[in-house]
């Protein structure tokens, strides 16, 4: 088990916040195991910002739920490890993970509106997490517990640009517009000073003027409180502008992992190049869109070999035969196509 | 829209409500064949010569076409009068209100009984699902409502009054709603009219014991009524809250199972449930009529069944009046709690 990532960085010889390693996840479809994540391999360095993107139903969201010990019902880990500050997550009881979820691991996910309790204030729904942290109250002074968990929640608030905090806390969620929700939500995320937080797809569900003002609040987050954040997104547009590294995944695996400016400039991977494409330019005053042609196969019938090769444009016969190996390229790179093998050394 | 505007536009649909019941009870009941309205107004076997008769009929307007009679009714029922009901020996209204109380402490013992069991049950059964305490509390309630109340009713008297007896045991009352004995000895002084209530305010224990002892037997059988509906919407409402994105994220803040449901779950939850016990409590008010005749309860179904027995028209007219009037506040008052459970609920 052996990840490439951890030869990719120069901080390899700290502790990851986070690594995953061949981390294999199976869905309850029809009654049958669906394989839905395939050896997904991913580590986060604390401060860092991980983009990991993909299409809707590339096994991102599974991913982070399976951080937090948060998969549905229907999906249970066929193999693998996910450790955070080095232990690990999987195996452990229902107790440890609420412990870890209390304090550790913070998720943000796509749509405020529905991920907000509709009949709590938001300073109940804050204000919450410190019965589960009391040591964050520590510094109360005079105030009492409560008191003091309610001014947290207010600075929380303010921390997140959230204009007039001390009305905003007494309001409900729908009295707030889906800006002002999400904004909310990653309150709730920072204040417990979490080791990661796991942001999936949270602008997807806003609008334009309202996802660029949340990503600018990211951005002075990172600043501020030093984020390690896994920013889960189909946009390469936001991985451009706030993630360090970026994680690929195409149908349940990780295709391409590599530092944001490396992908940008040179892709190698065809589903990376033709992801980047699809990020509109404006070519001799039009707008040009490039789509990925075709669509992800169902995970219940993937097609042999490369998931990737019935829309691949340098599609060869090795591709539909063989499921290609995870290759090491330049540091700091690793690809999983047959078309580099010649080239470099399999791990 | 304020408040206020919207219980005035709910009692003006009342007033709508009651004049429709009273038409339809009305010319059923004075245009049923055969029956001689003014058999309502005579005591049975008291000879009367055919010119008082006569003279009787045409006071009472009975000599008029039924419309006009209708007329003559509703007018006489704005003025508040119901009629004499030969059954009590008193008015109809006289007669309804004096045993209103008894009525109301029995159904609403009965909802309090069937949401304070069927709450809790539903939460099981939801959290529970498909094993065997949900099965459990299925079977368990849908034998509960297939059994007819009459037959329960009876079943709860010869186990609890006549068995337990037998036994040396110590026994339930199974009629009535106040020992003789401490009725007569040390009786309470009526200000509601409602026993446990009245004798918990002038500090009589041993008569609100002896009243709450004979509530049990009758309102645990009236209560079967609702519990299955309780149960089952309780759960269904449960498990649905439980699948909202607002659930997951308040298990990812590591919140503990029991607080997700009681303060996440629970309030989002409730509200089909409150709906569900306030029509029940207006169906139980109306619909005592069974139990309150096997218990000898003192209520108004209870003179209503004797009423029906005795062709009193003017009785279970002003009766089923009455029950309707109750049914439709109580419904209103039932809307008005939900923006207490759900603070989107404005009127």
């Amino acid at each position: 088990m052996t990840s490439a990532t951890r030869r990719s960085g120069a901080a390899a010889t700290a502790v990851p916040v986070l690594e995953i390693s061949d981390l294999s996840v199976e869905l309850s479809i029809g009654g049958r195991w669906i394989q839905a994540l395939d050896r997904v391999g991913l580590t986060i360095q604390r401060g860092e910002v991980l983009g990991l993107v993909g299409e809707s139903g590339s096994g991102k969201s599974l991913t982070a739920l399976s951080i937090a010990g948060l998969l549905p019902g229907n999906a249970r880990v066929a193999g693998g490890s996910i450790r955070l500050n080095g232990e690990e997550v999987l195996g452990k009881s229902e107790q440890a993970l609420n412990r870890l979820r209390a304090r550790s691991v913070a998720l943000v996910f796509q749509n405020p509106t529905s991920y907000l309790n509709p009949v709590l204030t938001v300073g109940a729904q804050i204000a919450e997490i410190f019965e589960l942290n009391p040591e964050l109250l520590e510094a109360a002074g005079g105030r009492t517990r409560r008191r003091e968990a309610w001014r947290q929640s207010i600075e929380a608030l303010r921390l997140v640009r959230i204009p007039d905090p001390e009305r905003v806390v007494e309001r409900y969620p729908f009295e707030l517009s889906g800006g002002m929700q999400q904004r909310v939500v990653i309150a709730m995320a920072l204040v417990r000073q979490p080791d990661l937080v796991i942001a999936d797809e949270i602008t997807t569900a806003l609008d334009v003027t309202v996802q660029a003002q949340i990503l600018s609040l990211l951005a002075e987050l990172r600043r501020t409180v030093r984020l390690t954040l896994l920013l889960i997104t189909h946009d390469m547009g936001i991985v451009a502008q706030l993630a360090d590294r970026v994680v690929v995944m195409y149908s349940g695996s990780v295709v391409e992992s590599s530092d944001v400016r490396t992908l940008f400039k040179s892709p190698r991977h065809p589903y990376s190049k033709a992801l980047l494409e699809t990020v509109p330019t404006i070519d001799g005053g039009r707008t040009v869109f490039r789509p990925i042609r075709g669509a992800m196969p169902a995970l219940t019938d993937p097609p042999a070999g490369c998931r990737f090769h019935p829309r691949c444009p340098d599609a060869f016969d090795q591709c539909s035969r063989r499921k290609p190996e995870r290759l090491a390229l330049d540091p700091g790179r690793v690809v999983a196509c047959h078309l580099y093998e010649g080239g470099a050394v399999s791990e | 829209m304020g408040l206020l505007s919207y219980v005035a536009r709910r009692l003006a649909l009342l007033g709508l409500v009651l004049l429709g019941v009273s038409m339809v009870v009305f010319f059923v009941l004075r245009g049923m064949p055969g029956v001689d309205p003014l058999a309502a107004y005579i005591a049975p076997g008291l000879p009367m010569s055919a010119d008082a008769l006569a003279s009787l009929r045409r006071q009472l307007h009975l000599d008029e076409p039924l419309p006009l009679q209708y007329v003559y009714y509703v007018a006489n029922l704005l003025k508040g009068d119901w009629g004499y009901s030969r059954t009590a020996a008193q008015p109809v209204l006289d007669a309804l209100l004096a045993r209103l109380p008894a009525t109301v402490e029995l159904a609403v013992a009965a909802v309090l009984l069937s949401t304070a069991l069927g709450i809790p049950a539903g939460i099981v059964a939801a959290l529970r699902k498909d094993r065997a305490a949900d099965v459990a509390v299925r079977v368990v309630s849908i034998t509960g409502i297939s059994f007819p109340v009459f037959w329960l009713g009876i079943i709860l008297q010869l186990v609890f009054f006549y068995y337990m007896g037998q036994l040396g045991l110590p026994t339930l009352p199974s009629r009535g709603r106040i020992g003789d004995t401490i009725a007569l000895i040390d009786p309470i002084t009526p200000m509601t009219g409602l026993y446990l209530v009245d004798s918990l305010l002038t500090g009589k224990l041993a008569f609100f014991g002896s009243a709450l002892r004979h509530l049990v037997l009758p309102s645990f059988a009236l209560s079967l009524i609702s519990l299955a509906a309780v149960v089952r919407i309780m759960r269904a409402s449960m498990l649905e809250v439980l699948r909202q994105d607002y659930i997951l994220l308040a298990r990812s803040k590591g919140l503990p199972t029991r607080t997700i449901v009681m303060r996440h779950a629970l309030r989002n939850a409730i509200t089909p449930v409150l709906t569900t016990a306030g029509t029940t409590l207006g169906i139980l008010l109306g619909g005592a009529v069974v139990v309150e005749t096997v218990f000898s309860w003192p209520g108004m179904g209870n003179l209503a069944a004797q009423g029906i027995l005795n062709n009193d028209s003017i009785l279970v007219v002003g009766f089923t009046l009455f029950v309707a009037t109750m049914m439709v506040v109580v419904n209103l008052v039932v809307d008005l709690l939900y923006a207490v459970v759900d603070p989107r609920v404005r009127y």
